[in-house]
């Protein structure tokens, strides 16, 4: 079918009437021979099935893994339809092969890096024989094999061009000498197989030198890699943010919730024996220039005991949100502040996934400020105590340690923090 | 007339093809597993293992996310970003259940005290485990006022550092991009479903 159109096509190509009108199969068979031997098919078809590999590395169901280079999914595309195209452009038009062939040979090496280690180097040795086959094709050699073996079969009268050769036929080294000086015996076999075999070697080679102490890892070629401090597209993030909801807990009503929340927690938990915060409005809290943007609800963190050094400070202040209200919490300033058996989860309700943070120790070092809405703890006397934002605690003052701390953490800056042995989760 | 001649049989045309290919490919080869060419490195679709004796990072940055897998649904990750990051014994392993039984990836890089770098590394991790060191940090920072450039959703909890340090990470995730990954001694192995942890 294509066979047909494609010499309907060429006519250059020399076409008998004859062989289309019979349709015997074994006329089918001698048409594809002719067919096949004026074009460089065997490398068109190499280059056609690298093109095809290297597509379907990128689709690998195993674990998914890619590894590519520069835009994501644009050469996983492009690379793998230009290497289908061109083989297919050498096989139909075979007097531009060697542009072709080139073309696909300088792709395949590129898929090396540029797509998926050159489809894990299937697709990229695929690519670079069939590239190397079709450049060294070359007519002559295939009318001298035609001819060969149509001089094996002397009762095919016409031995040029559509004369049957099997496939694969071996050459009678004996014919050879018949030939004239420039019909020249087919050797590709040998030489083809030998830079195959080069060409593996080599590359083998390039994988072994890796471990080689000496070899220079600032190793720099400017057109195929990047030499500067790479500046590379930032990718997009590919999350979309689970908690859309809790953007609007902040909006106009950040304050007053806030308020209330303060209150609740400051006061509501308190039972017999606590010691509770001293109840301030709102409108005596002072804005903290310092602090960063925060968001709510606040995180709950946890821990056995908290020890605070060099508390400097306690005190309500107002920190911004991203929707540009301001909230109010309580700031804590310390030297130090450490944490045993920390959690941090900033679940928003129960039932939702979220990050759950935790360590055996947790040390925060220098300048370092906590900005909480809730504290409920217990002083080393065994009296309980709560606090909230609004319901900051009597002189501004806190003990240097609590035990079985529970914290409504809107946020904390450190110089440094340091968390052995930390565990993270999504629970 | 030399070049006439080797043109002239196919023997010498596969020579002309082949040994510049054989050349190039052989020395991009050992940049790549050198971490001289840096590759890429874009995974996702199922869960994963990153391990490292050490991370050393510089502008990081974590906040709540969704990632795909491959059947399309969703997982809730914490989406951690590094804006650079040196890993020492880079270990990544991924193991798929297949009808033959277990097969998994196996890549090792960055030993030897030559670690592999990242730029633009971007983590959809459900676990992790270390000793994590953080400087200038800020936990309960709104996942939009992030430091990095990459950024969270507004009103999402989020940490970021201008640097952190995490010392024998384990790492499970969904998702790993990396802008420009450098595997210095790079060694991947196709296993019966070893991880690396």
């Amino acid at each position: 079918m294509t066979l047909k159109e494609t010499q309907a096509t060429r006519p250059e190509e020399q076409t008998t009437p004859d062989d289309e009108a019979a349709d015997t199969p074994q006329n089918r068979r001698q048409r594809f021979g002719d067919w096949y031997r004026r074009r460089p098919f065997v490398g068109s078809v190499l280059t056609m099935l690298a093109g095809l590999e290297l597509f379907f590395s990128g689709q690998l169901d195993l674990g998914n893994i890619h590894v590519q280079v520069g835009i994501e999914g644009l050469q996983s595309t492009v690379l793998p339809i230009a290497m289908v195209l061109l083989g297919l452009l050498a096989m139909l038009m075979p007097q531009h092969r060697i542009f072709y062939g080139v073309i696909s040979l300088v792709l395949s090496v590129y898929t090396l890096i540029g797509l998926n280690l050159g489809g894990f180097f299937v697709g990229m040795l695929l690519g670079a024989v069939g590239g190397i086959l079709t450049v060294s094709w070359s007519r002559k050699d295939a009318v001298v094999v035609a001819e060969r073996s149509a001089e094996e079969s002397p009762a095919e009268p016409p031995p040029f061009p559509k004369a049957p050769a099997p496939v694969g036929a071996e050459p009678d080294p004996g014919t050879q000498l018949a030939k004239s000086a420039p019909r020249r015996r087919n050797k590709a076999q040998g030489p083809v197989s030998g830079a195959v075999v080069l060409m593996v070697v080599l590359s083998l080679c390039g994988i072994g030198a890796a471990p080689v102490p000496g070899m220079k890892t600032s190793l720099c070629i400017p057109l195929l890699m990047d030499c500067s401090t790479p500046s590379p597209t930032p990718t997009p993030s590919p999350s979309n943010g689970s908690g859309g909801g809790s953007t609007g807990s902040g909006s106009g009503v950040g304050g007053g919730l806030g308020d209330t929340l303060g209150g609740l927690l400051g006061g509501g938990s308190g039972g017999n024996g606590t010691e509770k915060g001293v109840s301030i409005p709102l409108s005596q809290v002072k804005p903290d220039a310092q602090a960063s943007t925060f968001t709510l609800p606040a995180a709950q963190m946890g821990g056995t005991s908290i020890t605070f050094s060099g508390l400097q400070s306690v005190g309500a202040v107002t920190v911004p949100l991203a929707d540009g209200s301001r909230t109010p919490v309580l700031k804590l300033a310390a030297n130090d502040i450490t944490i045993q058996n920390f959690t941090l989860d900033v679940r928003e309700s129960g039932d939702e996934s979220g990050l759950v943070t935790d360590a055996g120790t947790m040390e925060l070092h220098g300048h370092v400020v906590a900005y909480v809405n809730s504290v409920t703890g217990t002083l080393g006397n065994g009296l309980g105590i709560s606090l909230g934002a609004l319901t900051p605690p009597p002189d501004n003052e806190l003990p240097n340690q609590l035990l079985r701390v529970t914290l409504g953490l809107v946020g904390v800056t450190a110089d440094s923090i340091t968390l052995v042995p930390s565990h993270q989760e999504i629970e | 007339m030399k070049f006439g001649k080797l043109t002239a049989k196919r023997s010498g045309r596969v020579l002309i093809a082949a040994v510049p290919v054989a050349i190039v490919a052989s020395v991009m080869m050992a940049g790549v597993a050198n971490g001289a060419v840096p590759v890429s490195f874009d995974i996702s679709g199922s869960q994963f293992q990153i391990g490292a004796s050490q991370l050393n990072g510089t502008s990081f940055s974590q906040y709540a996310g969704t990632t795909k897998d491959t059947a399309g649904k969703e997982h809730s990750v914490a989406i951690a970003n590094i804006g650079s990051a040196k890993l020492d014994n880079l270990c990544q392993s991924v193991v798929t259940d297949t009808p033959l039984g277990k097969v998994g990836l196996l890549i090792t890089a960055g030993g030897g005290g030559k670690p592999a770098t990242a730029t633009n590394l971007q983590i959809g991790m459900t676990d992790l485990k270390g000793d994590a060191t953080f400087h200038n940090i800020r936990i309960g920072v709104d996942a939009s006022k992030v430091n990095t450039s990459a950024k969270g959703t507004a009103g999402d909890f989020a940490q970021d550092a201008d640097t952190i340090r995490i010392t024998n990470l384990q790492q499970t995730a969904w998702s790993t991009q990396a802008a420009v990954f450098n595997l210095t001694g790079m060694h991947v192995q196709l296993t019966d479903g070893t991880t690396c942890f």
